[in-house]
């Protein structure tokens, strides 16, 4: 329990006024939270089989509320840590605008609400592995990992990788190879993704503490691992084409993008020095970003294509 | 003086005001909860609950 130490420190910094709603909305990480509702809306198109609109609602929401939750608990645990990041500096609690316990508060409360409304109104599957996702994330990758091991976000990377796993799962109730290839996909695009963000906050992660590879192992070893999981990532991205859970349409976007994604991994190996090597890992972030987000936006319109035409 | 005691007024204003916007989100949260529990009950008896023998 490392962080807990600073957390009562770290409540009280500033001015902590009565918290406002946009404070807690900021402790859910918007952001991620429609990534995560993206990926899950994906999963649940791309399973066979129907689910009514309503409950379809109702799972995407639990499921977004439960990702929400997952970001509050992180936020809550690592307040010290995000302290002493200037990419993070600016969150509610190392701001002074919302202490410790107020987001362990609202972070337990919404898991808990959205793990029961997933689980009672769709399906215990779904319900399950959206609990397996939250106590992953807080306990396996913020409260284990992240602190000890620059394994942190490979083994940590599977809290991302869960959502349209848990979509296909609201569908159908069960767990199959394709909502595994799913997962697998988000599984190993998230080292070449949160590595590329290190190279180039190196030094931010080195004066919090976290052990991410740039910082434990340096920057060459770093750069090499990228190459190795982007060589992996897409042919697995291409792979739901092979298969045929997916269409051509997907097939060409996910082999055009895949080419661009090896192009821009290739540059992080070569261009070692200067600014240019924090350009190229700042494009190779970037454009991983738009990588995952096209390619589960390209399954899911032609799954929606496919149902609208049936 | 006068300043200070201004001041707190506007702090305590604030406050307030956002008090009662997190009163009302959470009541309107609430109120979505009750509803999509009530119409997921409904989709999950389905369409023939009416006619179904009492």
């Amino acid at each position: 329990m490392q962080g807990m130490g600073a957390h009562g420190e770290i409540g009280r910094i500033g001015h902590v006024s009565e918290p406002g709603v946009g404070e807690f909305v900021e402790l859910m990480k918007p952001r991620v939270m429609s990534l995560v509702v993206f990926t899950a809306l994906t999963g649940m198109l791309a399973a066979p089989g129907s689910i009514h609109p309503v409950i379809g609602v109702i799972a995407l929401l639990a499921i977004a509320v439960g990702a929400g939750a997952s970001g509050a608990l992180n936020m809550w645990y690592d307040a010290d840590i995000d302290a002493r990041m200037a990419r993070t500096a600016a969150r509610p609690i190392p701001r002074g605008r919302v202490t410790g316990n107020e987001a362990l508060t609202f972070g337990s409360i919404l898991a808990v609400l959205s793990i029961l409304t997933l689980g009672v109104l769709v399906n215990w599957t779904a319900g399950a592995l959206l609990a397996l996702t939250i106590g992953f994330y807080l306990f396996v990758y913020t409260m284990w990992l992240k602190r000890r091991t620059p394994q942190n976000i490979v083994i940590g990377g599977a809290a991302g990788a869960f959502p349209p796993m848990i979509g296909w799962a609201a569908v159908t109730g069960s767990i199959s190879i394709e909502s595994v290839l799913m997962f697998l996909i988000i599984f190993v695009w998230t080292p070449p993704h949160f590595w590329a963000l290190a190279l180039y906050r190196c030094r931010d992660y080195e004066r919090a503490g976290v052990p991410m590879l740039p910082v434990v192992a340096g920057a060459g070893e770093t750069r090499r691992q990228i190459w190795l999981y982007t060589l992996i990532l897409v042919p697995l991205a291409i792979a739901p084409a092979l298969i045929g859970m997916a269409g051509i349409f997907y097939g060409f976007i996910s082999a055009a993008l895949g080419v661009v994604f090896l192009y821009l991994a290739w540059n992080v190996r070569r261009i070692t020095q200067g600014r240019e090597a924090d350009q190229a890992a700042r494009q190779l972030f970037t454009f991983s970003i738009l990588y995952l987000f096209v390619l589960f936006a390209a399954l899911l319109v032609e799954h929606a294509v496919a149902r609208w035409i049936a | 003086m006068a300043v200070v005691m201004s001041s707190n007024r506007d702090e305590e204003q604030e406050r307030t005001k956002r008090q009662r916007m997190r009163s009302l989100v959470i009541a309107l949260a609430l109120g979505v909860m009750a509803v999509l529990f009530y119409l997921a009950t409904i989709v999950h008896l389905g369409g023939n609950v009416g006619s179904r023998p009492l």
